[in-house]
């Protein structure tokens, strides 16, 4: 159940409608209840699974806060069995398979895959559950003592299957003070799920009809289109996620919760350290947070810094899916952020349109194994994009529409970055609306219009999702 | 207030109405015929710009043609298919039928195509028209899902249990329909919203019609296959009976592959027809070689829009230029 799609309408009309209903006190209850409602569509089995982690999560929290309330530092047996069952809930669902066919590999036998259906957001519902128990451990925030509130913070499902990862002490308290179903929330909630659903639906879905083909078989196609095509893609990904984020963003204000933003207009970033303060926020931050700075962060040897960013970055990788070429990934942008801190440290500066523009062609080719299916048709891709060894000879397709939507988003790029000195932040990208009934009505009439007649057919699932 | 909002949503719907009149499609402007179901209105306007562009006026059948010769030219070629004969992606001048008018200054082309058409429902349109178009050669189009779609024709049989007749349902315009139809015919609005959701909202309701669709793509065995053979012979003898001389064409099916090559797809349903239609004496000419080698040679592929994707949907500006120059060579095959 997509939000873009006609069956999450009915569901989310469902659910305001039982909140505007029901009593404050229950909505927590109603909230719960249609999260794991939302989830159980997408397979029923994996309910379980999410109770089990939430469980984990609870159980051990409230056994290192009691150890707090005892001895001042708790020990980190109850930390590290929490995070340890969530990494091996990790390990077996996302990367046994993986696990299985490198060691068949290495060995050189033939082992049969293990028959495993990977649990939509489990990458993300895993990590919330890490982050809620070291900031427990560290005394950041006190441990929940609801169950209830708990398994709402792990299942709220605008926010369950493709994120923002949400800090426990963010989310928790806006439930005690939960304020309700209001109309200013929903007008700005609406007015953000709809942005998020331009994103998705009029750019990334239409761009998906481009990029799936070329990047499903590069070498069929010419320099020109792999280069269309890799340009597409980059856009199509920040318009699937950031449109997913809006739109979950948007869900949560309607319900009268708020979420972290996850994007800052990250095509506008000067250098690779920028680009990763703009892109998918709450992963990085997360990362930095609860992976580097543990390591030893920029507190260590020099050395180590370097090692430290690797690690990370390589982990990053990881994260998004039991592939090679995610490690690729992250191990090239792992390099570059090792390369910007050592240029960094020797005193070098870019200008800032220099500094963009190698950032953009970096960030874009990294894109290439993100997308491929395999290293193989990564190589390949890279060959076409250089025409090296007769590749990049194949059919020139240069689609109008593509051209057309590149050309819209980059004018919107443009425009925000001289508009604003709040780049990226979706209250300034957003012309919200005075509260004037008859130009409301008649820009949401044409928007909706808009998206009925120049929508593709079927909308495809969001791109994070399969992480 | 509440009328300046009507006011304004009105307006706002004429304005849509007049964007896509002016930029994606004209109104269906269908009719209802017993025998065909909705067919396009004689002279309706034309403008598609979801794969490929065309944009142009239909003759007085409702069909992609300029107005008839007068007077007509002795020899007068029945083109009848599918919408791959129907060419409502490319431009008339552009489209196989039309270069070939053009080539063969001594003949009239007519294009019979129409989208959907079954080769029992080209027989129906040449029955229909025949003395209207008057027509001495038939150049029936054809591609190998074909011999699964004449599975759904009705069948009449006489008392010795030989077929008569291959019929299709039609919907009969109730109330409903008139409106509907009505609708279809004066608003490019709702057409367009129709082609685009009305599948998908019939699958939400209804649920999906995969097994049927994955049905077609398996091979026919036994009785069906044996029932879809008799019925593409039942067409070929009824054409072979009309005194007119009959060339089977079998449109392209091609997949592209890297560094310009390309496979032929050989699918049960393209072999059956070309086999019984040689059987029946029948000349066959395969169109999937010609457009194969030329993709080899030049790397242009003939299937496929710039604005959709290549190497699917219907035969681009380019492949009806390459299938009307090689069926030009084979005119005497043809126009024999």
């Amino acid at each position: 159940m997509i939000f873009s799609s006609l069956n999450f309408l009915f569901f989310f009309i469902a659910l305001v409608g039982a909140l505007w209903l029901l009593p404050k006190r229950a909505h927590s209850w109603v909230l719960l209840l249609f999260s794991y409602g939302f989830y159980a569509v997408w397979d029923i089995r994996f309910v379980l699974l999410l109770m089990f982690v939430s469980l984990v999560g609870y159980s051990c929290a409230l056994v290192i806060e009691r150890q707090h309330q005892q001895n001042h530092q708790p020990k980190t047996t109850w930390l590290w069995l929490g995070i340890v069952s969530m990494l091996m809930v990790l390990a077996y669902f996302k990367y046994a398979n993986f696990f299985i066919d490198n060691a068949s590999a290495l060995l050189g036998i033939n082992a049969e895959h293990l028959n495993i259906v990977l649990p939509v957001g489990l990458s993300f519902f895993t990590f919330q559950v890490i982050s809620y128990l070291v900031d427990v451990w560290r005394g950041d925030i006190r441990a929940c003592t609801s169950k209830k509130e708990f398994f709402l913070y792990v299942a709220f499902f605008p926010q369950l299957v493709a994120g923002p990862i949400v800090r426990a002490k963010d989310f928790l308290p806006q439930l005690q003070q939960h304020v309700g179903v209001n109309w200013d929330y929903i007008y700005l909630g609406a007015q953000v799920f709809a942005l998020g659903f331009i994103q998705k639906v009029f750019i990334a879905d239409r761009l998906a009809m481009f990029c799936d083909p070329v990047f499903s078989q590069p070498a069929l196609y010419g320099a020109m289109t792999l280069w269309l095509g890799l340009l597409a893609y980059a856009v199509q990904i920040f318009c699937d996620f950031s449109g997913y984020s809006h739109m979950a963003i948007g869900i949560a204000l309607i319900l009268g919760f708020k979420l972290p933003e996850n994007f800052r207009m990250p095509y506008l970033a000067t250098s690779i350290a920028d680009f990763w303060r703009r892109w998918h926020i709450s992963l990085s931050s997360w990362l930095r947070d609860y992976l580097y700075i543990p390591l030893g962060g920029s507190r260590v040897a020099p050395t180590m810094i370097y090692v430290n960013l690797m690690i990370t970055m390589l982990l990053g990788g990881l994260w998004h899916g039991a592939s090679w070429n995610f490690v690729l990934w992250g191990a090239m942008h792992g390099v570059a952020l090792c390369a910007h801190r050592v240029w960094k440290q020797m005193g070098g500066e870019l200008p800032h349109l220099l500094g963009w523009g190698l950032t953009f062609l970096f960030v874009l080719l990294t894109w290439v194994p993100f997308r491929c299916a395999d290293f193989g048709q990564s190589m390949v891709y890279f060959s076409g994009l250089l025409s090296v060894d007769g590749a990049g000879d194949g059919i020139t397709w240069m689609m109008p529409q593509v051209m057309g939507l590149l050309l819209l988003v980059m004018v919107a790029h443009l425009v925000m970055a001289f508009k604003s000195h709040r780049i990226g932040d979706w209250h300034v990208a957003l012309p919200v609306l005075e509260k004037d009934k008859i130009l409301h009505t008649v820009v949401w009439f044409w928007l909706v219009m808009a998206l009925l007649v120049w929508s593709p057919i079927n909308s495809s699932p969001f791109i994070y999702f399969q992480f | 207030m509440r009328w300046k909002i009507a006011a304004l949503l009105l307006f706002s719907v004429l304005c849509w109405e007049l964007m896509i009149r002016l930029f994606v499609l004209s109104p269906a402007q269908e009719i209802f015929e017993p025998r065909l179901g909705y067919v396009h209105a004689p002279h309706a306007n034309i403008l598609r710009t979801y794969e490929g562009y065309a944009r142009f006026k239909l003759d007085e059948f409702g069909l992609n043609n300029d107005k008839a010769p007068i007077p007509l030219p002795a020899k007068r070629v029945f083109v009848v298919g599918d919408s791959f004969v129907e060419a409502y992606q490319v431009m008339r001048e552009e489209n196989v039928v039309h270069r070939l008018g053009d080539a063969w200054q001594d003949s009239w082309l007519f294009n019979a195509g129409s989208s959907g058409a079954a080769p029992d429902q080209s027989w129906t349109a040449y029955d229909m028209l025949k003395s209207s178009v008057r027509s001495t050669h038939v150049l029936l189009c054809v591609n190998a899902s074909d011999l699964y779609e004449l599975l759904s024709a009705r069948e009449k049989r006489d008392a010795q249990g030989e077929l008569t007749a291959l019929t299709r349902p039609v919907d009969k315009p109730g109330y409903f329909t008139g409106i509907k139809l009505w609708l279809y015919g004066h608003s490019a609005l709702v057409t367009h919203l129709k082609w685009k959701y009305e599948h998908d909202i019939r699958t939400w309701l209804l649920g999906s019609d995969e097994r049927k669709e994955a049905r077609k793509k398996h091979e026919l065995t036994g009785a069906r296959l044996q029932k879809a053979i008799e019925r593409w012979r039942f067409v070929l003898a009824m054409f072979q009976q009309q005194n007119v001389k009959l060339t089977v064409l079998m449109m392209p099916e091609l997949e592209y592959l890297p560094h310009k090559t390309v496979r032929q797809k050989v699918r049960q349903g393209r072999s059956v027809l070309m086999d019984e239609a040689r059987a029946a004496g029948t000349p066959v000419l395969d169109s999937n070689p010609i457009l194969a080698a030329d993709f080899e040679r030049t790397g242009m592929p003939s299937i496929g829009f710039s604005n959709t994707h290549y190497g699917k949907g219907h035969i681009n500006a380019y492949g009806h230029q390459v299938l009307a120059h090689w069926l030009d060579s084979q005119r005497a095959v043809i126009v024999r």
